[in-house]
């Protein structure tokens, strides 16, 4: 069993007591049916978890990564019915009718006939799906012969897009638990120790606050290791080199560098995620003591952050985003600047090298939660990272976590 | 403990294709090995080339180093495949580069390819024609997204679009010596990991608990990533006690919760964690209690649940069908079908948590009399005995097929019921 930390699960668990799921599932279908007659679409067949997520609030077996697409939750909007792949109705609101599930198979056939009993889909005109691989594509049609299949993915991103309060409240849960991981986790920052042991620390104390489905595995890595990171020669993005640790080269963390880390959770389907750069204590100590020139990359990190947080207002974009790290003078990092803050990692994506439709455009209005990132490199010092979840308000972003910057900042 | 692994094996002969199982794997061969076997099959079946987004088929295409995380992350920050038939390598898009193999030459690492919206998927396409040397006649993919596939079903046509399931399939189902030396060493750190988690293991610990046990001694011991939210279900006695299911049997696996475990309880078990990108997968029965001692049924259970795996092993050789082993199986239960009805008696293992072979699934028993069993295959053997009102017994072995028989990639003792 861990210690607690003074206040953090308390406020984990105080803030859980504040989300109305039956309420908000409730505002989740009213809003895909809507959605749905105003786009013409007679059913949605989804395979991405958090839209059928998002439309049945059902809580099913998770597993890692990204998967084919299947029909794995049906919307049929002349019934207002939603049909679920699960074999059982454990985790299933009581709203969805035992006899809206679909169990498991492994056999073409089997599945094909379980959708086409499905009430509506069979004769549907136009069906809205969010993947596809070609052999969903064959088993649709012959399900649904008669039909046109859409790509429905901007219509489930827009209602995503904007979070109800209970939304709001569900991704404030989730970052209290992120928080409380991570500074559990970089309680066990020391000199040399392995990344590794710091990711273990992540999904202990993630459980033991009731969170066992990571939105990512906690990653740490040195950015600047005292004696050059350059000499790793690791590839950067288009495969140049570059000077620094990565996520997926952890290794051990030195003394006297710099440590960044990520960690995300997820709660009752929605994503809480920070990033912070810590400094490891020097070789012999416990105490970390940021140099000179730590310090003033942090303070080229707080600069930007505040060109960046004065960017997330209601009427500006993504575009803004872009553009306050060239205010700040700071190149564009590698990998999202800003992403969107919901049933996990969704758009608007904004950063380096990803197409301008992933949300780059897209207005941002109150209720858009995003997750934005700082970043700043000086190559012969190092990385600082730092993220949070920002809340566009009309009265500008407001911060849904509370997570210091460490010993960076000045603080204990 | 590959000591004691060895001395679990059918035969004298652990080996598959006359191949001793390797202590550790050499990965740069274990990845070019797996590269020709994916040449092979676009050559098979005329296919010039294959686009991979989904996590464990860009495992096995490149093997790369991935950070693992939610569905949703990783459709936003896809980690990519490419294999362009003749080519020496595969292509990786991803946001991670330094994670591509060390082998992989910097002109085969590009940036992640963005799927998810009409812009990405038409920047993707033409990031696919530029390396394949112009638009492919023919594609082979798993999950393209809704606006690539739209796109490609109008220009390439109904059989421009090939399943790339059709071609991994048959590239995966036998493991080479050093795919089953990654599956050995996984299988082997989940065991190591659940000696912590049975020592934990009492009446007032949550479920969560369990889980943050099993995953910080996973991490520590070096895992690279847990595939799967691990399995802690209290059983009940009778199908009646609930959940409801579609098809009448037992509800197995239900996700875990903050439920306080209590005197007495039965919990069947279930994880999965990857090294090097291959799974592996855990399943005991375990009693919940300051001293657990089985009742005479639960024993009861346990060894006929034995029996049944006995009974399954005694036929696993090359050219078995799986007929024969889901015969063997249903005689040593007394004529019975020891499997849950939603799953199988056998599934494979590799970069899914479930893959090929698959036995005594509802795909019905010409799909068993049809598959042949070969050296390299594995097979994790998942029998369950359930007697309504008494409850039931279920653990997994795993096994692979060898040029004479099996060999053993699971070794954990079965407590409290035996060793």
């Amino acid at each position: 069993m861990t210690v607690p930390i003074a206040g953090s699960d308390a406020a984990a668990r105080a803030a859980a007591d504040r989300v109305d799921a039956a309420r908000l599932r409730g505002h989740r279908r009213e809003a895909c049916l809507s959605a749905m007659a105003g786009a013409g679409l007679d059913a949605l067949v989804l395979g991405r978890e958090a839209n059928a997520r998002y439309v049945s609030d059902a809580r099913r077996l998770w597993t890692a990564g990204a998967r084919p697409f299947g029909p794995g939750c049906v919307v049929v909007a002349a019934t207002g019915a939603v049909h679920l792949l699960s074999s059982w109705d454990d985790g299933v609101p009581p709203e969805i009718d035992h006899d809206h599930l679909y169990g498991v198979t492994w056999n073409g056939g089997v599945l094909a006939a379980a959708l086409a009993a499905i009430p509506g889909l069979a004769v549907a005109a136009r069906i809205g799906v969010d993947g596809m691989t070609p052999g969903t594509a064959r088993l649709l049609a012959a399900v649904a012969p008669g039909a046109d299949v859409e790509d429905a993915t901007g219509l489930l991103d827009g209602l995503r897009r904007v979070k109800a309060p209970d939304e709001q409240d569900a991704v404030r849960v989730a970052v209290a638990i992120a928080e409380s991981t991570l500074l559990h986790a970089l309680g066990g920052l020391r000199p040399g120790v392995a990344a590794r042991h710091l990711t273990g620390r992540v999904a202990e104390r993630m459980a033991a606050l009731g969170a066992t489905i990571p939105d990512l595995e906690g990653a740490f890595w040195a950015t600047s290791p005292p004696g050059g990171p350059a000499g790793r020669g690791l590839r950067g993005p288009g495969g140049g080199r570059v000077p620094a640790g990565s996520p997926v080269s952890p290794g051990e963390l030195p003394a006297g560098s710099l440590v960044a880390s990520h960690v995300g959770a997820m709660v009752a389907g929605y994503e809480g995620v920070v990033a912070r750069t810590w400094v490891n204590a020097p070789a012999g100590t416990d105490r970390p003591e940021p140099t000179a020139a730590h310090r003033r990359l942090h303070d080229r990190w707080a600069s930007l952050w505040e060109e960046l947080t004065a960017a997330c207002r209601a009427g500006a974009s993504g575009d803004d985003l872009l553009g306050a790290y060239e205010r700040a003078g700071e190149p564009l990092p590698a990998g999202p600047v800003a992403h969107g803050v919901g049933l996990g990692m969704e758009p608007p994506m904004v950063g380096a090298g990803l197409p301008a439709d992933a949300g780059r455009t897209t207005e941002l209005v109150p209720g858009t939660v995003l997750f934005v990132v700082g970043q700043v490199t000086e190559p012969a010092v190092g990385t600082v990272v730092a993220g949070d979840t920002l809340l566009v308000t009309g009265d500008g972003p407001e911060r849904l976590g509370s997570l210091g910057y460490g010993p960076l900042a000045g603080e204990a | 403990m590959p000591g004691a692994v060895a001395t679990r094996a059918s035969t004298a002969d652990a080996a598959p294709g006359g191949l001793r199982l390797p202590d550790s794997p050499d990965l740069p061969r274990m990845r070019s090995e797996r590269h020709a076997r994916l040449q092979a099959e676009l050559d098979r079946r005329d296919v010039p080339a294959m686009l991979l987004t989904c996590s464990g088929a860009v495992q096995y295409a490149v093997g790369p180093s991935v950070v693992t995380g939610d569905g949703g992350r990783a459709t936003h920050q896809r980690t990519s495949a490419l294999v362009v038939a003749g080519d020496d390598r595969p292509h990786l898009f991803t946001p991670h580069p330094d994670g591509a193999p060390p082998e992989l030459a910097d002109d085969h690492v590009h940036p992640a390819l963005y799927l998810e919206s009409p812009g990405g998927a038409a920047a993707a396409w033409d990031a696919v024609c530029e390396l394949a040397g112009g638009p492919p006649a023919r594609l082979a993919a798993d999950d393209l997204g809704a606006a690539l596939h739209h796109s490609l079903a109008g220009s390439l046509g109904a059989d421009g679009l090939v399943d790339a399931a059709r071609l991994l399939g048959p590239a995966r189902l036998c493991k080479t010596p050093d795919e089953l030396a990654c599956i050995r060493a996984a299988q082997h750190l989940n065991e190591t990991a659940m000696y912590e988690v049975q020592r934990a293991l009492r009446p007032g610990i949550r479920q969560t608990d369990l889980t943050g046990v099993l995953l910080r001694t996973a991490f520590e011991l070096g895992a690279t990533a847990n595939s799967i939210d691990p399995i802690w279900q209290v059983m009940g006695r009778s199908r009646a006690d609930g959940p409801f299911t579609t098809n009448g049997d037992v509800a197995f696996p239900l996700v875990t919760t903050d439920r306080v475990l209590e005197e007495g309880d039965v919990l069947w078990t279930d994880s999965g964690l990857q090294v090097h990108g291959y799974n592996s997968d855990f399943g005991r029965t375990w009693i919940v209690s300051d001293d657990p001692r089985p009742s005479p049924r639960q024993a009861d259970q346990f060894e006929r649940w034995r029996a049944v795996v006995g009974a399954v092993l005694d036929r696993v050789r090359p050219g078995a069908t799986g007929a024969d082993l889901t015969g063997a199986a249903r005689a040593a239960a007394g004529g019975d079908t020891p499997w849950l009805a939603h799953f199988y008696l056998v599934h494979g293992l590799g970069t899914e948590s479930a893959e090929g072979p698959l036995i005594g699934t509802d795909a019905g028993p010409e799909a068993d009399a049809r598959l042949v069993l070969a050296p390299g295959m594995v097979l994790v053997i998942e029998p369950v005995i359930w007697d309504d009102g008494e409850g039931g017994y279920r653990s997994e072995e795993i096994v692979a097929v060898t040029d004479e028989g099996w060999v053993a990639l699971s070794d954990h003792p079965y407590d409290p019921f035996g060793r």
